[in-house]
């Protein structure tokens, strides 16, 4: 089920709050669990068993980790939790050569958390939990499930203990949950539109195809931070801290800065979980190999298409020029350069994600050249078609008109309630009028 | 200050009062137009087509769906948008973008029309009809100007040349595309368009098409809003006229006999007047069915079969006067095999008419080729 939906909004939405909110204190884990196993099945009914095996496999595996005493059994242990991850995460991806197979939305994720969990128990980060009904909780409740973001057992411990209602919370979620909605179904799924109106374009001229890459930027960004804002709010609404996903990353001053932005916890995840074990921090050799593997990895997170593989090649390669070759004098520039630099380097990424295949990227590489002519007519129109949409996104893209609001909030905290409020409830009568006509659910979405 | 641990009673009743007025509202609007949710079986679970049905089940039915369609649409004009769900909103007029046709669907469409032709043993003729947005293009601005519909067109009747014969609407409407041949609110043409494609008809058919000049134009209605108006909710243009073409003098008497896909009802006369008010262009032969088989006076004349979409509807009246029967078949509705209901053999013509964009669809082949088996 995908939040940008009627069905979830108006259906399932106040039922599951209802549920979880009415539970008695020790029943709440379980309904929120039940609740989040129906809001995976649906549509995908035949995942839940996946994820329960998910679910199975990482508690009673961590449980028997912790019970190990001596080293060796518990580096089996770890390794025999991490290759049944493993071995459920290729089931998720089959082939690299299989078209079309079916994926199953929030398995990934799943089984990133159970890695992590797993590899935490092993540090002594923290302890196994006891109770199965509480580790699933953790692991698959619904807010995380589209999209994330990804978190660790640690940082959700506290909530999983004591969910307690407080309506200015459910108000401050609700809010932040309508500004992720927005940010989706107004802007984003606009983009989606643009961006699809010129790929169906089979060979398009040099201005429409720069159009089309912004608006598959804009399109992943407004997606990516809609989703995590909605589920900071769903988890505000339930009683959890979830972490932020994505922090401003068009306001990045270098590669590394925005690869740090775009992605929070699951670029934190790969630093803490494969660069740092790999040693990429110790010499030179090690950091190449680590940051290409990361990058990589960072790219076939959102699907296994060559295409996908390419990106992270493409990423891993530009930060690590960044940091043996360019990175210095870039320091030395002026931020709107820095900016504006940073932002060229990423949007040339993005032809290999936005791309079908890695065929497909290499020639819209070549409309981008000009090998198709320029057709600035059309891509002035298309703008003209889209101006607000297009306006709004790169306003909304930094970071002022948070701190603009944070300044109202300071002088004016009354004014900013009412406020607030009032336009989260003028906003949600937008997206549900745009809703009316469906929401895409982007394809690399589905396949975390 | 004490935390408070459950929300209030109030909140409660509010969060559960939501779905149980959407559920109420769209059930109810669901009866109204006679529609019901079906429970979903476990393979259509299974496969998420449950899921989806239900979503757009929802969407179709949702309270103030009509208001917040409007809504929606005033929202995207505002943004600078000029296309809505694939309208294009001019400021006197609406076109409904059918952008790219696939060639592989139309191979298939004009395979599966070669191999009805094989199987009947009368002359089957093939139209089909372009929408307005080729025809009238020039409305639109140049950057989001379509390729024109006549090369694909050109291509369907290259590859079913062997088997029948096509009928060039294309050319006669481009010629005469100041005039009113398509409505501003719907897809489909006028009475006037309709008329055009009936002389292109005769010339293949052999029939000599009524002059304009001897027909009586009475307009049934100033007021029409057609499909594109209904699908954005949007007003601003002006209503349409809708013409009903007669002869003056003809007191012939024309029967119906509609099978709406569970048992056949009989009707006098080709016009329903009594959905000007609703959806206007059901006055021709009245909302879509799956067979029509009209019984004119002419008794000595051949009989035709017409495989169809809604645009024929237009058409048919006016082809009354040159057969005895003629049965209107539309593939896309009719779920069992032609020859249940008709004996083909009996037919002496056969016309294929549809919109390109029809006959580009991805089941038109596989509705068509069941009709046939």
């Amino acid at each position: 089920m995908a939040f940008s939906s009627l069905i979830f909004l108006y259906i399932f939405l106040p039922l599951a709050l209802l549920c979880c909110w009415l539970a008695p204190n020790q029943w709440k884990n379980a309904v929120l669990l039940g609740v989040s196993l129906l809001f995976f099945a649906w549509g995908q009914p035949k995942g839940v068993l996946l994820l329960l095996v998910s679910l199975i496999l990482n508690h009673y595996g961590g449980l028997w980790l912790e019970r190990q005493s001596t080293k060796r059994s518990r580096r089996m242990a770890l390794a025999a939790g991490v290759a049944g991850n493993l071995l459920l995460l290729c089931l998720q991806y089959p082939a690299f050569t299989v078209r079309n197979s079916p994926v199953i939305m929030g398995l990934s994720l799943c089984t990133l958390q159970g890695i992590s969990y797993q590899v935490d128990i092993y540090r002594r980060e923290v302890r196994a939990q006891g109770s199965f009904i509480t580790y699933g909780t953790y692991a698959a409740m619904f807010p995380k499930m589209v999209a994330g973001p990804l978190t660790r057992y640690g940082e959700l411990r506290g909530d999983l203990a004591r969910q307690s209602f407080s309506g200015a919370q459910a108000v401050t979620g609700f809010e932040r949950f309508i500004v992720g909605l927005s940010k989706k179904v107004l802007l984003a799924d606009r983009m989606s539109e643009l961006r699809a109106q010129i790929q169906a374009a089979s060979q398009p001229g040099a201005a429409v195809a720069w159009v089309g890459l912004l608006a598959f930027s804009l399109e992943f960004i407004f997606t990516l931070s809609g989703c995590s804002d909605m589920a900071v709010g769903l988890g505000k609404m339930l009683g959890f801290r979830l972490p932020e996903n994505v922090n401003y990353p068009f306001s990045a001053l270098s590669l590394k800065d925005f690869w740090q932005r775009w992605n929070v916890t699951l670029f934190a995840w790969l630093r803490d979980y494969i660069y740092r074990p790999l040693g990429g921090s110790r010499n030179l050799l090690r950091r190449i190999a680590a940051t290409l593997l990361c990058a990589v990895l960072g790219g076939l997170w959102y699907g296994r298409k060559g295409n996908l593989l390419l990106f992270g090649l493409y990423s891993g390669l530009m930060l690590l020029g960044e940091h043996f070759l360019w990175g210095r004098t870039l320091e030395k520039a002026p931020k709107p350069l820095r900016r504006t630099l940073t932002m060229i380097t990423v949007l040339l990424g993005w032809v290999f994600f936005s791309a079908e295949s890695a065929p497909d990227a290499f020639r819209y590489f070549g409309c981008l050249l000009g090998l198709h002519g320029l057709e600035m007519s059309k891509a002035l129109y298309l703008v003209s078609c889209y101006w607000l949409i297009l306006l709004l996104c790169l306003l909304l893209a930094g970071k002022w008109m948070y701190l603009l609001l944070q300044k109202l909030e300071q002088r004016f905290p009354r004014l900013k309630k009412a406020l607030s409020i009032t336009v989260a409830l003028l906003l949600l009568c937008c997206c549900t009028a745009c809703l009316l006509s469906g929401s895409p659910v982007p394809s690399w979405i589905t396949r975390i | 200050m004490k935390e408070k641990r459950r929300p209030s009673p109030l909140l409660c009743l509010l969060l559960a009062s939501i779905p149980a007025a959407v559920l109420l509202a769209a059930g109810q609007t669901a009866r109204a137009d006679g529609e019901s949710l079906q429970l979903p079986s476990a393979a259509a679970v299974a496969d998420r087509s449950a899921m989806e049905q239900t979503e757009d089940w929802l969407a179709d039915h949702f309270p103030l769906q009509s208001s917040l369609t409007a809504m929606h649409t005033r929202l995207e004009l505002l943004t600078g948008r000029r296309e809505v769900d694939g309208v294009y909103v001019l400021s006197d007029r609406l076109l409904e973008r059918q952008g790219t046709i696939p060639e592989k669907t139309v191979s298939l469409s004009a395979q599966a029309v070669s191999d009805f032709a094989t199987g009947f043993r009368g002359a089957v003729s093939l139209m089909l009809v372009p929408g307005a947005e080729s025809v009238e293009s020039d409305l639109l601005p140049a950057p989001a100007a379509p390729a024109s519909q006549k090369t694909i067109i050109d291509r369907a009747y290259e590859l079913t040349a062997e088997k029948v014969s096509t009928i060039d609407c294309y050319s006669m409407l481009s010629a005469d595309r100041e005039r009113y041949l398509y409505y501003r609110t719907d897809s489909r043409w006028t009475s006037l368009g309709a008329y055009l494609a009936y002389s292109a008809c005769g010339k293949q058919m052999g029939f000599t098409a009524l002059s304009v000049d001897r027909m009586d134009v009475v307009h049934a209605s100033h007021s029409f809003r057609g499909n594109l108006c209904r699908r954005i909710q949007y007003n601003g243009v002006e209503p349409d006229t809708i013409d009903i073409y007669s002869i003056p003098g003809d007191d012939s008497e024309v029967h119906l006999q509609v099978y709406d896909g569970q048992c056949w009802s009989g009707h006098t006369g080709l016009y329903f007047r009594e959905y000007l008010e609703d959806d206007g262009y059901s006055v021709f032969l009245g909302p879509d069915q799956p067979v029509i088989t009209i019984e004119t006076d002419v008794r000595s004349a051949p009989r035709l079969l017409i495989l169809k979409d809604s645009w024929a509807n237009a058409l048919a009246p006016f082809l009354t006067a040159h057969y005895s029967t003629i049965t209107l078949v539309d593939p896309a509705l009719l779920r069992q095999p032609l020859g249940e209901f008709i004996d083909m053999d009996s037919y002496d013509q056969a016309l294929i008419c549809c919109s390109l964009s029809s006959f580009a669809e991805e089941d038109w082949a596989e509705n068509l080729n069941r009709l046939g088996s």
